[in-house]
């Protein structure tokens, strides 16, 4: 018996240009994400680690 | 970075974990290959033109970017993939003004259908296809995506349980209904 949910199945072609906006839009998101990325959670860390680092030889340097 | 070669002998669960690992944009573009025909096609069937499945498939995939992480992979891809579009299919049409006007008789036909005997799987079949798209273009979008997601890509029980997050027996009577309304519209029309 044919099921007739497989005959209505839309067979048309995506159009090509469709590839070319999504892949620029998803960069985009990709360089928002990495922007804040960096400001938000690698700036801060490196900061952290060089304040960190300082503290460490004042101390070492007071004794 | 890996070879188109090997890119392309991934499967579709070791890609997906690339792109989250890796979150490489030219994987997705694989990924976006293997895929956006088949989410393109069945965009068209919850659209009302071709410009209007144009913007839903990229509004999907841009969507999936950003949410790939959360496959967890207790599903196959495709099947995950498929029910991530269904559901945002029918956000789209649900949020969509002229869905007031068919719940009124949807309304109508739930109680008809309330009457009836279950609808077997063999009368089903027995549906014409062009009819069958008639109806599914108006009945519930929830009610057509459970019934393609079983009848078009045979989905299990389980698949389809594990994509709505229902229990087992909440989508069996689901199915069951939305058969029912089925056969109701089709009468009419």
């Amino acid at each position: 018996m044919e099921n007739p949910f497989k005959k209505i199945l839309n067979q048309e072609a995506l159009p090509e240009t469709l590839k070319d906006k999504i892949m620029n839009d998803i960069s985009f998101i990709k360089l928002s994400i990495d922007v804040a990325d960096l400001f938000a959670v690698k700036y801060p860390t490196v900061a952290g680690e060089l304040f960190t680092m300082t503290e460490k030889k004042s101390k070492k340097n007071k004794k | 970075m890996k070879s188109s070669v090997k890119i392309n002998q991934l499967s579709d669960e070791e890609l997906v974990s690339e792109i989250v690992k890796t979150n490489d944009s030219a994987l997705f573009a694989v990924l976006y290959d293997r895929y956006a025909p088949i989410v393109f096609n069945k965009c068209l069937g919850f659209a009302k033109h071709k410009a209007e499945a144009e913007d839903l498939t990229h509004d999907i995939f841009i969507k999936l970017y950003v949410k790939i992480r959360s496959f967890k992979g207790t599903a196959k891809f495709s099947t995950w993939l498929y029910s991530f579009t269904y559901n945002f299919c029918v956000n789209y049409v649900q949020r969509d003004a002229y869905k007031n006007k068919e719940q009124v008789n949807e309304e109508a036909v739930e109680k008809r259908a309330a009457v009836t005997d279950e609808v077997s799987d063999e009368d089903f079949f027995q549906l014409k296809a062009e009819r069958l798209q008639k109806v599914l273009s108006i009945i519930d979008p929830k009610d057509k995506m459970v019934l393609l997601m079983k009848y078009q890509d045979d989905f299990s029980i389980k698949d389809i349980s594990q994509s709505l997050e229902l229990g087992e027996s909440a989508v069996k009577m689901r199915i069951k209904r939305a058969k029912e309304k089925v056969m109701e519209l089709y009468k009419t029309i």
